[in-house]
């Protein structure tokens, strides 16, 4: 499949398969438009869908797991909703997901001033400068903040699995996600490794009104083709690199579907 | 007019032997890649990212070869008495001799700015950074003089094309003028040099790889606007024999660059975008990518080549030991603002404020992310701010605005909106942070990350409207996301990193720039288009709709004034 007009067509709409069920009843799989609700500190970020509102995350900074997503911008949100109290006048969908969908979606540009009863006491950081440390990292100077180097991998060596994720329909790296790329060349260096097999996935989502939703056709090989690249750039050699890719989507079960949008990196001694 | 004789020199023979050497090999490695490999990565696409091959990155031969056809104005001397220009204005020309002290101040608009040799006063006679290095009659210091905070103000270069009658090597056809094909005595073929401070940057279109070998860019590029007619020339332009794209940037300040260029332990890929950081040929490490506009040379090294054959019209590459000599220096040399005419000596002899001044530069750690309470970027005003007859007295009065300002700076908060590679980062778009969110190197305010980003001053809709400026259209492919925040057409008067990158969401992202010795180089941004400190404030202001008070902006002004 030829990556042609690959983003240029929007994520196809499929019938569910027989064997998906319908998304779990507790899951909300939805595009929306993202809100941001102002706070005195950091705002939240919303999204409604039939008539509720959603509390997705608060913004922090790059340590965080959860990141927001953007104003002008459509975002697929996969979440699970929890018995937390609202925030920010959302039902809290804990844990969950959020792809920023790649075209622009000019209508996406609601800004809710802030009002007194929002309140986000638990914000790690506040819009300003950190405390010293980043959200989420440990404190500078402490000694988990400066974790022993991992030790050199010994013989025997094993294969091991390196796995990039994705947002739903993007198909590149990005800063974070190369983090899988730099361990797996670490690790091809230390064991010298005889071959490197690269396999990219398409994924869909079961959304809750109905059927999947698949990413585009031809993204599995945009990113297994991407990631053998950038193996290549940074200087494992091309030749013992293999790249391959399987177009048909994975299967969805409304649960796990953004941990199949993915391309893994197996490293052989 | 180009000199045919000499394109044949035999220096130059050597360089494009040397090129053509690089071109045979990237030549073998695109044929390795053509052939059949089942399951190997995508042979049409990217082989290499941009970088260098020894002392040579892949674009240089292409400029190199346009550089050679620019004209050497025969004679380059200046029609007045040499020494007593120097004299009157503190302009070092390439090649005058003399001794730069250990420590010499410089008066400015705003007081006097510092610059600080470490290693001693240089001696300026045969030293590779103080000589010509090619045939222009141009050295670094050209370009990048101590008066001006190792950068050029365009004042300076007004009073220079006075002096001299445009005879100054700055003002060199091939990227001191609008376009080399120009009357090279009249200044308006000059105009964007003397009015905006802006040198002539070509660079090949498509981009080239570490090899020579041409990137397949993400877009395509068409010249909108093309006021000097580089861009469309048939000899320098993009439909040209070797085609060129020309942008016109400022010259960044060669110091304070120990900050500037330390890698920070940048791992392979690069943490805003997941591309593979450039890598220093000589020592197989990461570098920091933040010492030019677009990152396109790894090291100053390599930087020194790319000036000397482009900028110099050089027809060799420097000798080892000079390209030494100039890294040397430049790790070495710190220029900062060391007083203020209404705040009077700015560091005390406790080194208090502890980020302002020279020697809090030279003395200052490297690689310290600065978005903190703890070593917060420039440090604490607080003494500053206590100052009890600050309504009477005026120095006090100016040390606690510039305190306010550093506080606005780094505390004051405002939504971001819309900036590739900030919004993109992982803070979402938009973003409830400060200035020092994205200035955030401890002593410089350049990005601690690989610095470019697009804040918008060189990208429709934000930049400011410069008719003197040429302006692109460009469209992302269809098969590539387009870019989150423009979409798939993009106009912008300089494509910044994305002219070395190809990609789509590097248009108009441009390497931030450091912050120390402003006083002493307007105009600011990589275009110009800030005639004053008070237009960056004012462009920050209407691009992030931030609404700072008058007071806020005066503030923010004297901070800036004083590092």
């Amino acid at each position: 499949m030829g990556k042609t007009g690959l983003m240029a067509v929007t994520a196809c709409l499929a019938l569910a398969s027989a064997a998906q069920a319908a998304a779990p009843a507790t899951q909300r799989n939805f595009v929306a438009c993202p809100v941001v609700q102002d706070t005195k500190t950091v705002p939240c970020w919303l999204a409604e869908y039939k008539g509720e509102t959603y509390y997705l995350g608060i913004q922090t900074d790059i340590s965080a797991e959860w990141y927001p997503p953007f104003l002008g911008h459509k975002a697929m949100v996969e979440g699970t909703v929890s018995n937390e109290p609202r925030i920010c006048g959302g039902i809290v969908l804990k844990p969950n997901k959020v792809s920023v969908l790649p075209e622009l979606a000019p209508e996406c540009t609601e800004m809710r001033p802030e009002r007194a009863e929002y309140q986000v006491p638990f914000a790690p950081r506040g819009p300003g400068p950190s405390k010293g440390g980043l959200a989420f990292a440990p404190a500078p100077g402490t000694a988990a903040a400066r974790p022993p180097a991992p030790a050199a991998p010994q013989p025997p060596f094993q294969a091991r699995t390196f796995t990039v994720p994705y947002d739903f329909d993007t198909p590149t790296v990005t800063g974070r996600t190369s983090r899988a790329l730099q361990q797996a060349v670490t690790y091809a260096r230390a064991i010298k490794a005889s071959s490197i097999e690269v396999m990219g996935y398409r994924g869909q989502v079961l959304m809750t009104d109905g059927p999947a939703r698949e990413e585009a056709p031809g993204i599995a090989q945009v990113r297994a083709q991407q990631v053998g690249e950038l193996l290549g750039q940074v200087g494992i050699a091309p030749s013992s690199i293999k790249v391959a890719w399987k177009d048909a989507p994975e299967p969805a079960d409304g649960i796990t579907d953004s941990t199949k949008r993915r391309t893994t990196i197996l490293v052989k001694p | 007019m180009p000199n045919p004789d000499r394109l044949l020199s035999a220096s130059r023979t050597r360089l494009l032997g040397a090129v053509a050497l690089l071109g045979a090999v990237a030549a073998v490695g695109l044929a390795m890649a053509a052939t059949p490999r089942t399951g190997a990565p995508s042979p049409a696409a990217n082989e290499k990212t941009p970088g260098a091959q020894g002392v040579i990155a892949g674009q240089v031969p292409a400029q190199n070869a346009q550089a050679q056809r620019a004209p050497v104005r025969t004679s380059a001397a200046p029609v007045k008495d040499q020494a007593l220009l120097n004299a009157l204005d503190r302009w070092y020309s390439a090649g005058q001799g003399g001794t730069l002290p250990a420590l010499r101040e410089f008066d400015n608009e705003y007081g006097k700015l510092g610059i600080i040799n470490a290693a001693g006063a240089i001696d300026t006679k045969g030293h590779p950074f103080f000589e010509p290095l090619g045939a222009n009659g141009r050295g670094c210091v050209t370009c990048h003089q101590p008066a001006y905070g190792m950068s050029v103000s365009a004042e300076s270069l007004q009073h220079r094309w006075k002096d001299t009658n445009g005879k100054d090597p700055v003002f060199a056809m091939v990227d001191g003028a609008n376009c080399p094909g120009l009357p090279a005595a009249e200044r308006a073929s000059h105009s964007l040099l003397l009015d905006r401070g802006l040198f002539r940057v070509f660079l090949p279109w498509p981009p080239k790889n570490a090899e020579g070998g041409a990137l397949k860019p993400e877009f395509d590029i068409e010249v909108v606007r093309d006021p000097a007619g580089c861009n469309t020339h048939p000899v320098y332009g993009i439909k040209s024999a070797n085609p060129t794209i020309s942008v016109y940037r400022r010259p960044r300040p060669a110091a304070n660059l120990k900050y500037v260029t330390a890698s920070n332990g940048q791992a392979l890929f690069i943490g805003k975008n997941g591309m593979p950081a450039s890598i220093d040929p000589e020592t197989g490490r990461s570098t920091s990518m933040n010492f030019m506009a677009d990152a396109r040379q790894p090291t100053l090294k390599t930087q020194a080549v790319d000036a000397a054959l482009n900028h110099g019209q050089a027809g060799a590459i420097p000798s080892a030991d000079a390209l030494k000599k100039i890294v040397d220096f430049e790790m070495q040399v710190y220029s900062g603002q060391r007083r203020d005419r209404w705040g009077g000596r700015l560091v005390d002899a406790k080194g208090y404020p502890h980020a302002v001044g020279t020697e809090n530069l030279r003395d200052g750690r490297t690689g310290v992310l600065g978005d903190n309470f703890t070593t917060p970027v420039f440090l604490f005003f607080d003494e500053w701010k206590k100052a009890p007859d600050a309504k009477l007295d005026p120095k006090a009065a100016f040390r606690a605005s510039v305190a306010r300002g550093a506080d606005v700076f780094f505390t004051r908060p405002f939504w971001i909106t819309g900036a590739m590679h900030i919004n993109t980062v992982g803070l979402g778009s938009p973003t409830k942070r400060t200035c020092a969110t994205c200035h955030n190197m401890h002593m410089t305010a350049m990005d601690l990350s690989a610095g470019w980003m697009d804040l918008g001053t060189t990208n429709a809709p934000w930049a400011n409207e410069s008719p003197e400026l040429p302006l692109f259209k460009v469209t992302c492919h269809a098969d590539v996301p387009p870019h989150p925040f423009l979409g798939r057409v993009i106009y912008t008067q300089d494509p910044g990193r994305a002219l070395i990158s190809g990609k789509c969401d590097d248009v108009g992202a441009i390497v931030m720039e450091q912050f120390r010795g402003l006083s002493a180089r307007a105009p600011y941004f990589s275009n110009g288009s800030a005639k004053n400190l008070r237009e960056i404030v004012d462009f920050y202001d209407r691009r992030f709709n931030i609404r700072y008070s008058e007071q806020e902006k005066q503030d923010l002004i004297n901070f800036l004034s004083v590092l």
